[in-house]
């Protein structure tokens, strides 16, 4: 979609247009889904991260004033959102003892999808991340972000996109070696 | 001079061929002396391949249904959030949700379904003082829908309770409306099909909540009427006349619209007893 078509859908949907709010949900779904999980690690969680994101934007989005792109303001509130799921959960964990090894249902999910061992195992790598870099491999690496946006998204600096990126790769390839060789 | 450092941090940008020309040269010479940058390089181009190819997003765990009904989803919330701001009975909401941006058909239609609420009002009071305590002695076995008598009723199933209400006015109205005129005005199919939406995925959130044995009948009901309005939201423009008479057929052959009154009146008479062991209890 044209960045002119964008435009015109934000304007429609800060007009009040529900279709066009509803085709702005339509068009960010995924990545904002994708980038919830990023955080979060887990499906239910970003599902529900994914659907407050949009309820903030649908009451946020007449103060928006596109100083700042949408994506990059849409990220932003993912991010924020995600991170007080986390502080959440964090709390919760705290009074609550798991019921379950979280890996190990993830990995039994993947292997009921007929996913190759490879790719459960690199997905592992993924996940064992620590949040940040974890998010920024995928905004920078999966999602194709500049390293610009991904600092705009994560407010911090363009050194520490980089400094991320680069750690979680290395860290994600030294993980997948060790997982290979049955060592974890 | 560049340190190793901040060579190694720009490496992923090197690969991706988005460094100025400047900072490229920089880089390249660096490299040409540094046998520590070359082996990062060589690494980072690994992972790179490595992690490109296989990583999938995680979003691809979800089907496309999952994603056709997303915005619905996010619709429903808004409108619940509204709702919550501003108390209001079911039927308010639901004679809203039909009345919105309606043409003057709603008004007739939703007038029937008044009529018709009404008169299954009037019928349940009625149904409702000889049966009770028949209902009740059959309260330990089959007959009635998720019993477990003295227990106070949980949060899932008030939630499915006013899922089942809301379900069984759009199905009241689909029944009693005659097809042809149903299809003919596709604004009302189109807002029956979004209603039927926004309770699939109740439907869906009230099954995954209904874990306990005791709920099993209540679980199994509220999953056929999933079926049913999964249905109705999927009835296509062209062959609707079909699609609406396999929603009635479907409605009248398992018997759906007993079932759920059966339901109502099972947890009419569930309140009330509980009502009084409370009564008693105070004494």
């Amino acid at each position: 979609m044209s960045a002119d078509r964008e435009r015109q859908l934000i304007l429609d949907a800060q007009g009040g247009s529900h279709t066009a709010f509803r085709e702005l949900v339509e068009l960010h779904m995924r990545q904002v889904y994708d980038l919830a999980y990023g955080f979060v690690d887990d499906h239910d969680d970003a599902e529900d991260v994914a659907q407050e994101v949009f309820v903030k934007v649908y009451h946020a989005l007449k103060s928006f004033r596109r100083e700042s792109g949408f994506s990059t303001w849409l990220y932003r509130i993912t991010s924020n959102c995600a991170l007080d799921r986390l502080k959440q959960r964090k709390r919760s964990v705290a009074r609550f003892v798991p019921m379950e090894d979280s890996h190990a249902t993830r990995v039994a999910v993947h292997q009921a999808a007929n996913q190759s061992e490879e790719n459960i195992l690199i997905e592992r790598s993924l996940h064992e991340l620590p949040t940040l870099q974890r998010a920024v491999v995928i905004l920078r690496h999966m999602d194709g972000f500049s390293t610009k946006q991904v600092s705009d998204i994560l407010k911090c600096s363009e050194g520490t996109v980089k400094t991320h990126l680069h750690r979680g790769l290395k860290k994600m390839r030294k993980k997948l070696e060790h997982l290979k060789d049955g060592t974890v | 001079m560049r340190t190793h450092r901040t060579v190694q941090k720009n490496l992923y940008a090197l690969l991706r061929d988005e460094l100025s020309a400047k900072d490229r040269q920089a880089i390249e010479k660096h490299m040409t002396s540094c046998a520590r940058c070359g082996r990062e390089l060589q690494s980072m181009r690994e992972a790179m391949d490595l992690f490109g190819q296989k990583l999938r997003k995680p979003s691809e765990y979800r089907n496309e249904l999952y994603w056709q009904l997303f915005a619905e989803k996010v619709e429903g919330r808004i409108r619940l959030e509204s709702t919550e701001a501003e108390p209001q009975s079911f039927v308010g909401r639901l004679v809203d949700l039909l009345v919105e941006n309606q043409k003057p058909f709603s008004f007739g239609f939703v007038s029937a379904l008044s009529l018709g609420v009404v008169a299954l009002a009037v019928w349940s009071l009625w149904i409702k003082t000889p049966k009770l305590d028949h209902v009740a002695s059959h309260s330990g076995s089959a007959g009635a829908i998720g019993l477990h008598v003295n227990a106070q009723e949980t949060a899932v199933e008030m939630r499915a309770g006013d899922y089942l209400e809301q379900s069984k006015i759009l199905l009241i109205g689909i029944m009693n409306t005659d097809t042809k005129s149903l299809v003919e005005s596709k604004s009302f199919l189109d807002r029956q099909r979004e209603i039927s939406r926004i309770l699939v995925r109740e439907s869906q959130e009230i099954s995954s909540g209904l874990t306990d044995p005791s709920q099993q009948r209540l679980r199994e009901l509220v999953g056929d009427l999933g079926l049913i309005l999964i249905q109705i939201a999927n009835l296509e423009s062209t062959h609707c006349i079909q699609g609406v008479d396999i929603v009635k057929d479907g409605v009248e052959r398992n018997g759906i619209l007993f079932k759920v009154n059966l339901e109502e009146i099972r947890r009419a008479t569930q309140r009330s007893r509980n009502k009084g062991t409370e009564k008693q209890s105070t004494i």
